[in-house]
């Protein structure tokens, strides 16, 4: 693919209606719409790759207390079975539904780790001004990746799944639960505290001045 | 003809030198092709709708899980599991999966094929409440998860061999390949083609 060259900034186009408008300038905390849809646009958020670097790490050790204790243990007339995230989908590859099982795979575990994983890549970057070339195509498929991330929807699954057990025994919610619903909380700050835009100004473009 | 084309992943602003029509531009910022408008837009959107459509039949009709208890085994549908939430008294239960199960699946298939429509007829009004609409649609479409997600938790834990088994169905993979190939139109839908409709009016 041929390279193109940089249009002036001052100008953005809104990614659902293509608007071109004039990008204002922003106060901390203040957020710009587009003009034609209502489209957030972005927002000033002063300070957010530090805290959105601080809550990334500790989302990622949460995640880990999360996948590698006791989840829950279910308990029926005197049997009961512990169990740990990665067993319900074991469980279905092993009855023969290994698609159902891979896709809950990719949305309860290996997209928020990748996720995460990534982000903490890419936002140490930014933080220490580096700019390597990998980081503009890193950050963009991370984006794409983040619909896939769905630890708060895993997280109504497991509520309805224990309210429907409930009536027939008991369950004992373990560790990694609660770990599970801090991950949720500080993940979705994480995501909440972030200017993708102030990442994106931070990517050194292809062709400037370091790279051929 | 624009002289510009932003990136669809990182809003930089590409201008476009002469002599590269035809070509397809990568963003320097971060290597996304640059497309004036998402390929083949319209055409993949009804292909991903019409498979979807169609997996609903089986994925509503086909059973989801079978409960075995003490050798007594029944087959469960997604609705069935829905009645005997309601039934039990847990209503509020019971609305939430409908809705993530039963009325978002519907509620994205409907309103695509409605969007996809008003482009073709190249409508011009209520621009703004179907973009809305549209975001509306790609942010729901992955709660319908919840009851693949409490399935594979209900798997996991009642495995307690002639006492009580939770088994997945059929069902469970159409459900899955209905969730999916939603967040896929979703996505593959463009809906600055609706505004490009806009200025056929003046």
């Amino acid at each position: 693919m041929d390279r193109c060259t940089v249009a002036p900034q001052s100008v953005v186009e809104c990614h659902d209606c293509g608007l071109r408008q004039r990008h204002p300038d922003l106060a901390p905390g203040q957020s710009a719409y587009c003009a034609a849809c209502g489209l957030k646009l972005f927002q000033h958020k002063p300070r957010g790759v530090e805290w959105a670097l601080a809550l990334t790490l500790t989302a990622l050790v949460l995640l880990a207390v999360a996948n590698f204790t006791e989840f829950m243990t279910f308990e029926y007339r005197g049997r009961s079975q512990d169990n740990r995230i990665i067993t319900g989908i074991l469980e279905l590859r092993r009855l023969g539904y290994a698609p159902l099982a891979a896709l809950i795979l990719l949305t309860s575990l290996l997209a928020p780790l990748l996720h995460l994983s990534g982000m903490f890549c890419v936002l140490t970057c930014v933080q220490l001004g580096r700019s390597p070339a990998w980081l503009g195509p890193l950050f963009r498929r991370l984006e794409f990746l983040r619909p896939w991330a769905m630890l708060e929807v895993y997280l109504l699954g497991i509520f309805v799944a224990v309210v429907k057990l409930g009536e027939l025994a008991s369950i004992e919610v373990a560790t990694a639960f609660w770990a599970y619903l801090a991950l949720i909380v500080v993940a979705t700050a994480a995501a909440d505290v972030l200017d993708r835009r102030s990442v994106w100004d931070n990517v050194r473009l292809a062709g400037s001045e370091g790279r051929a | 003809m624009t002289g510009s084309l932003a990136c669809p992943a990182c809003a930089l602003l590409c201008g476009v030198p002469a002599g590269t029509e035809g070509a397809v531009l990568a963003c320097p910022r971060c290597a996304s092709p640059l497309r004036h408008r998402k390929p083949r837009s319209i055409e993949k959107t009804w292909a991903l709708l019409v498979a979807a459509a169609l997996l609903y039949v089986p994925a509503n009709a086909l059973p989801v899980m079978t409960v075995t208890i003490l050798g007594h085994s029944k087959r469960e549908t997604i609705l069935g599991g829905i009645v005997e939430l309601f039934q039990s008294g847990m209503w509020e239960i019971g609305a939430l999966v409908f809705v993530a199960s039963i009325t978002v699946p519907l509620l994205k298939i409907v309103s695509l094929a409605y969007l996809l429509l008003t482009v073709r007829r190249r409508s011009s009004l209520r621009l703004e409440e179907r973009t809305r609409l549209y975001r509306l649609v790609e942010y729901i479409g992955r709660w319908s998860m919840i009851d693949m997600f409490m399935l594979s938790v209900l798997v996991a834990l009642v495995q307690l061999g002639w006492l009580a088994t939770i088994e997945p169905g059929p069902g469970a993979t159409c459900f899955a390949a209905v969730v999916i190939l939603t967040m896929f139109a979703a996505s593959s839908f463009d809906p600055r083609l609706m505004w490009d409709n806009r200025g056929g009016e003046r």
